[in-house]
């Protein structure tokens, strides 16, 4: 049986859903202009991943196989909502400015992969700490990619201007294509130098 | 005898299905009841806010109160200077700014297109409707980062005390500052990067609805 450190360490990095596995990668593209956003949608992430993780788990004896993924799907929905409501509630700011994306992390291929992969064939608090293993694994590439886009694109980090009236802001870095080229490049540095894949 | 249980029967899916449903759903609207209050307060008290935001200039000016003061408490202020009206013929919210016992201002509800879906906005007119005060834009579904950026102040701004006709009746057209240039005058609009089907349904949305605003508004004067 693994260690729960090693089963956060393991599907935050060694694994990570998104320089490993290459999913989730919509929303990486989609929401990394500005730092903030990133960071919000992160959180949110890691509160479903975690807490459907937990759900599927708890439940995974009494689950039909017929019907696993309908009810994996309705359990992920229903936390990305309680996420949805609670930002409108009381994050009134910050649910505005992510629109509809909070609710498309029902759509986000991390969630149903862990549930497939971990969740239904591992015990609760197991799939908790390995779904907060992922959410920060993905949170963690997100924070970068808009650290890099909202530096080269507004000149600001978590919206506080850091360069100088010099700065001449690079549009496409505010556009989706530069989170297809950060995010190969990202890939590509930690293949090489983590994972030793020859080129 | 059968070794089947109640789990291989084909019921049991179904049956199960349906339990977890109920018990979502049923976690999903509790907690929606228990906000709800919350969030359509918010989202009345922001609405109010941004009718006096606009208006808040030419109240400021007849009354004589100071723009801070009238913002420090918007509630307050709303309540005192703010009145819901209703205009013949048009079918749109109108609030109007009322300022002992005169109307100085109007404020319309207007809405219109956007890239990928509907947009609403509030659009501050003077009391002939031949001047454009302000716009806020409160609801939309651009991409975020690109077209949403169409509620940001700088872009906002641009809208700030603009001259709709000109002397003669003729109506100014809004235009884009072309790349690289200054606006020559005020109704020379700076785009957003990336997201010029967003900006241009800005455009005409403000262009559609004051040109309706206005023939009602010509309607009842004759």
């Amino acid at each position: 049986m693994m260690k729960k450190t090693e089963i956060f360490v393991n599907s935050a990095f060694r694994e990570n859903s998104v320089w490993r596995q290459i999913l989730g990668i919509c929303s990486a593209l989609a929401v990394t202009n500005l730092m903030m956003n990133s960071l919000i949608m992160g959180l949110g992430v890691i509160f479903s991943l975690a807490l459907s993780g937990f759900t599927i788990s708890l439940i995974r004896y009494w689950t039909p196989r017929s019907v696993r993924m309908m009810v994996q799907t309705l359990i992920i929905a229903a936390y990305v909502i309680i996420v949805d409501i609670f930002l409108k509630a009381n994050l009134p700011e910050i649910s505005k400015q992510l629109g509809p994306y909070v609710g498309l992390i029902i759509t986000n291929c991390i969630l149903m992969g862990r549930a497939e992969a971990f969740a239904s064939q591992n015990n609760p608090i197991d799939s908790f700490v390995d779904g907060i293993g992922a959410g920060v694994g993905y949170s963690l590439v997100l924070l970068v990619i808009g650290f890099v886009r909202e530096l080269f694109g507004f000149g600001s980090i978590f919206g506080i201007k850091v360069m100088g009236d010099w700065w001449t802001n690079w549009s496409i870095m505010v556009m989706a294509p530069s989170a297809f080229f950060i995010l190969a490049m990202l890939i590509w540095i930690i293949n090489v130098k983590y994972y030793k894949v020859k080129v | 005898m059968s070794d089947k249980t109640f789990k291989d029967s084909p019921m049991y899916p179904v049956l199960f299905m349906l339990a977890t449903c109920v018990i979502f759903v049923g976690v999903l609207a509790v907690m929606f009841r228990s906000s709800e209050a919350k969030i359509e307060a918010y989202k009345q008290n922001a609405y109010q806010g941004m009718i006096l935001g606009l208006l808040a200039n030419s109240i400021s000016e007849a009354s004589g109160e100071s723009k801070d003061d009238l913002l420090r408490e918007p509630q307050v202020s709303y309540t005192n200077y703010i009145k819901e009206i209703k205009l013949p013929g048009l079918d749109r919210k109108v609030f109007a700014a009322v300022v002992n016992d005169s109307t100085i201002a109007y404020c319309f509800d207007i809405g219109g297109k956007g890239l990928w879906g509907t947009m609403r906005a509030l659009a501050a007119l003077s009391l002939d409707c031949k001047t454009l005060l302000g716009i806020v834009i409160y609801e939309q579904m651009e991409t975020p980062g690109l077209g949403a950026r169409i509620g940001e102040e700088w872009f906002l701004a641009q809208f700030r005390n603009v001259t709709l006709y000109q002397p003669d009746g003729t109506a100014f057209e809004f235009s884009f500052i072309p790349e690289g240039q200054k606006a020559v005058d005020m109704h020379q609009i700076q785009q957003i990067t990336g997201a010029t089907i967003t900006s241009v349904s800005v455009l005409k949305m403000l262009r559609d609805e004051i040109n309706l605003i206005n023939t009602v508004n010509q309607q009842q004067a004759q």
